[in-house]
């Protein structure tokens, strides 16, 4: 093999070229040069060509991906029905079923109205909606309303206990985030990073409490590698994090 | 089949359960978006450019073929993306004296201590053809294999392995360069 031959394969030779590589390294000086020179040129993009992503895009990211679970139920509803629809009993059913919701639906609004009227009362509701998206919603408003820290706290890990979507209780994590000084936030958290077995609860619950090392937080850590089933993702995010010195 | 391989996540989204998106994000977005931060030289369009290709991911989801690589994939809707930007009109490559400092993944101190060889790289990046620098990014931040690289471009991996190493020449080159003509006023 000559230095022509060797030139592009002096990075990673494919197996039945190793050999020949490496005998011509032997006796190149130049192209082992050439090879020190390109392995240096690897670490350097290596270390400096990584950009860290905005944290905007999580949010983009998990508003959309709701939006859209919501839209696709709407979707492939009606293409169902329209076949449906073509029944006559089934129309006379249905209007029967708007009157009877239309005049539940005015009820609940007129209840509504009489038991709160306020505006804490409204994000409440938000949090315990049958949709997904609207919970999300309530999640990143919930700051924004007139509630007290406290009842901030208790809504949103209230939240991460018991909300049955996963994006949801990714999205109180991260507004909790805003309010990680604390204690009883970080412990609630802390005691999600070991219960919840969503992966992406986890990394979420993983993220809360890198900006808050202790040694309570690395002893939930080491629990939480002893679980067999972890997702690998995550078991690489933890043993990162605990190599960190707090 | 690892259940939360890439692979085993994106059957299960193919089969409309998006829910497993959120962690196939969580993997790739790092990754996604330094691709288009260095091919564009734009974050804040960076980061749409990052959402589409999810967006498209969930919208084109029954294209996926089952048991295929998904890291391949996601480079080719990236690559699509970055086409049809470019495609759009008034989108243009910012030169490289109008561009503004890419975001560091360093802490401010190391950075500074490294702004200079961090412009050096840059500068260097920039100049090099596009082609190459898309095939560096992705080998050395997307971090894809010769194999995953071959896939996205349909080529063969030997001439993914020729490619990239030839990319790499060319950006020493050009970075060498750079090098000497800063040098060159202190002489």
């Amino acid at each position: 093999m000559n230095c022509r031959d060797a030139e592009p394969y002096l990075l990673d030779p494919p197996a039945h070229l190793d050999a020949a590589v490496r005998a011509h390294l032997t006796t190149c000086a130049a192209c082992r040069t050439a090879q020190a020179t390109l392995i240096e040129s690897q670490v350097l993009l290596r270390t400096h060509l990584p950009v860290p992503p905005p944290s905007v895009m999580r949010t983009a990211f998990y508003t959309t991906l709701v939006e859209l679970q919501r839209t696709r139920k709407a979707v492939v509803g009606p293409g169902r029905w329209i076949v449906l629809w073509r029944s006559h009993s089934l129309r006379l059913a249905f209007a029967f079923l708007v009157v009877f919701a239309l005049g539940a639906v005015s009820m609940q609004i007129l209840q509504a109205d009489q038991a709160s009227g306020s505006e804490v009362q409204a994000v409440l509701s938000q949090l315990g909606a049958p949709s997904p998206a609207t919970r999300l919603t309530g999640v990143y408003t919930v700051s924004e309303g007139e509630m007290t820290e406290a009842q901030v706290h208790e809504a949103l890990l209230t939240v991460i206990r018991t909300d049955p979507s996963v994006n949801v209780r990714v999205a109180a994590l991260e507004v909790l985030t805003a309010h990680a000084q604390d204690a009883a936030v970080r412990a609630a958290v802390v005691h999600v990073l070991g219960s919840d077995p969503a992966p992406l609860v986890q990394l979420a619950a993983l993220r809360f409490i890198e900006a808050h090392p202790s040694a309570e937080v690395h002893r939930a850590l080491d629990t939480l590698l002893q679980q067999p089933d972890l997702e690998p993702f995550v078991r690489a995010q933890v043993r990162t994090f605990l190599t960190t010195p707090i | 089949m690892d259940p939360f391989s890439d692979e085993a996540l994106m059957a299960r989204i193919r089969q409309g359960d998006l829910e497993h998106a959120g962690l196939l994000f969580e993997r790739h977005h790092g990754a996604l978006y330094s691709f288009f931060v260095h091919t564009t030289r734009q974050p804040a369009v960076s980061q749409d450019l990052a959402q589409d290709v999810f967006v498209r991911l969930l919208t084109y989801r029954t294209s996926y073929q089952l048991g295929a690589r998904v890291r391949p994939w996601l480079h080719q809707i990236a690559r699509n993306v970055l086409a049809d930007h470019w495609k759009r009109p008034g989108n243009a490559a910012i030169p490289l004296d109008e561009a503004p400092p890419l975001p560091s993944s360093q802490s401010p101190a190391v950075e500074l201590e490294r702004s200079e060889l961090r412009a050096r790289l840059d500068g260097a990046l920039a100049r090099l053809n596009p082609d190459n620098r898309e095939l560096l990014v992705l080998s050395h931040v997307s971090d894809l294999s010769y194999d995953e690289i071959a896939e996205t471009y349909g080529i063969t991996v030997n001439a993914a392995r020729v490619r990239v190493c030839r990319a790499l020449k060319a950006f020493r080159t050009l970075y060498t360069q750079h090098e000497a003509s800063d040098e060159l006023p202190r002489r």
